[in-house]
């Protein structure tokens, strides 16, 4: 799979992130490649994944997007147009799949070039699938957006085998 | 800017299709403003779910999601046709952009495809152009600032916080021209003079009681081909071979010099006097060495750029200066 490193506008990535978090959560906030690949290891209540295939050449991959409770109030609360406290579990976990599907857009659309690419659904990864995903895959990219209470992880991932 | 609601004698029904509740809600919020009164919204969290409530509800205009379990937003409109509904009129609000995709929607009746994430005004305007023959007339947008304004300031000015054309009112004026084809238009991507094209149109903007040039548009070879070749409806391949060749027929340059005479509308709307009007006085082919276009492309302020993209066709740019000197 093509990945960022390899002369993708890392700007332009990170603006389409700031853009679409600002869209989804109402907050303007910026968005750095980090240099630490770590990251992708920091599991959250709210990870979510996304399976990707590149069309052209059928090699899989994935985005995982770590959302910490702070956050995935804030979106969802913004998303809803409620308050926090009006909010069910299942608001925040409607929003964040829908965080980690425009997240996905947002970096797909830079590692596609001019190749067709296939998103899935995103889904909620469980403490194991995570683990299962970490373990049989290598990080290409991770991007980080820090808040004052929470920070926000999307990272790219090249996949060997998918846990389903 | 306040939006004057038309007072329908029927309600406008929409049926919002997508399998984020979160999503649904902020496409009704956006539906609920869009300048028509009474409005009733439905919702349905997958395209099987739609299929029965456009049975009972008789939505006017269906906004869907493309990938969604169980049914897709594409199979949901493939099954309406195929069920016979030809009438039912479907937009897309979508993150899928594989041409061969979006070109099948467009083949089974869709009216838009919007790209996640969007602005409410650029989901107001496909909204608006999708059901304005059923309404009648656009919803008016009024703005009491700028007609409370007894003496107009100089027109070289903009109305505050105003850019020269919209995000909103360019994605009107490419529907206008492009009609069903789908395009993505991002805005604030600033055109610079390495990435021009070796030719370009030039719009030059006359203003009442205005001296000398009013605003200037910019529109790459590329820009020209898609917006022209568009508007003429030719074909993608053919759209294709002279982007590539960067010289665009002269049924592309007649229909791209419409599009901007066009957008004079759009630069009179935004000028700060209401009355100011806006008329394009020339507009003619420039090389990208000509040496007044690096001064106007570093205009810091008072700038609208778009990046336009259709698929199947490429990427263009365009920009609307108005001169601050």
């Amino acid at each position: 799979m093509a990945h960022l490193s390899s002369g993708y506008d890392i700007k332009q990535v990170c603006a389409g992130l700031a853009k679409a978090w600002e869209f989804l959560s109402g907050e303007e906030r910026g968005f750095a490649q980090a240099i630490t690949r770590k990251a992708a290891l920091a599991f959250t209540e709210f990870s979510y994944f996304m399976p990707i295939k590149m069309t052209a050449d059928q090699r899989t991959g994935g985005m995982g997007v770590l959302i910490e409770r702070p956050d995935a109030r804030g979106v969802a609360a913004h998303m809803f147009g409620t308050e926090i406290a009006c909010l069910q579990e299942a608001d925040l976990h409607d929003a964040c799949a829908e965080v980690c599907n425009l997240f996905s857009d947002c970096v797909a659309l830079h590692i596609s070039g001019n190749s067709d690419i296939h998103m899935g659904l995103p889904f909620l990864a469980s403490q194991a699938v995570y683990d299962q995903i970490a373990a049989q895959s290598t990080v290409e990219a991770v991007y980080v957006s820090r808040s004052r209470n929470a920070q926000l992880y999307v990272v790219e991932y090249h996949i060997f085998s998918q846990p389903h | 800017m306040s939006t004057v609601p038309i007072q329908l004698p029927s309600p406008l029904r929409f049926l919002v299709v997508d399998d984020s509740r979160a999503i649904q809600a902020i496409v009704r919020r956006a539906i609920l403003h869009c300048g028509y009164s009474p409005i009733e919204v439905e919702t349905a969290l997958d395209g099987d779910q739609a299929l029965d409530l456009i049975e009972t509800f008789k939505p006017d205009l269906v906004i869907t999601d493309w990938h969604m379990p169980k049914v897709s937003g594409l199979e949901m409109v493939q099954a309406l046709r195929q069920l016979g509904h030809q009438d039912v009129r479907v937009g897309f609000v979508t993150t899928e952009r594989t041409p061969a995709l979006l070109e099948e929607a467009i083949s089974n009746g869709a009216l838009f495809i919007l790209h996640k994430p969007f602005d409410d005004a650029e989901l107001v305007a496909v909204v608006a152009n999708a059901v304005k023959d059923l309404v009648g007339e656009a919803p008016a947008v009024s703005d009491s600032t700028a007609a409370s304004t007894p003496n107009a300031a100089p027109a070289l000015m903009l109305r505050k916080g105003e850019e020269p054309i919209s995000h909103a009112a360019m994605q009107l004026l490419l529907l206008g021209r492009l009609g069903n084809i789908p395009f993505r238009l991002i805005p604030h991507e600033k055109m610079v003079l390495e990435a021009l094209t070796t030719n370009n149109l030039l719009g030059l903007y006359a203003a009442k009681d205005v001296k000398g040039v009013y605003a200037i548009a910019v529109m790459d070879a590329n820009a020209v081909c898609m917006v022209g070749g568009g508007a003429a409806r030719m074909l993608p391949n053919d759209v294709r071979a002279l982007m590539a060749t960067g010289l665009p027929s002269t049924v592309m340059m007649d229909k791209a010099n419409e599009f901007l005479r066009a957008a004079a509308v759009s630069l009179s709307e935004s000028a700060v006097s209401s009355a100011t009007e806006v008329t394009m006085a020339k507009a003619s082919v420039v090389k990208n060495t000509f040496a007044k276009l690096a001064a106007v492309l570093s205009q810091q302020g008072q700038r609208s750029d778009f990046r336009l993209a259709i698929p199947g066709y490429g990427e263009g740019r365009m920009a609307f200066f108005v001169m601050t000197s």
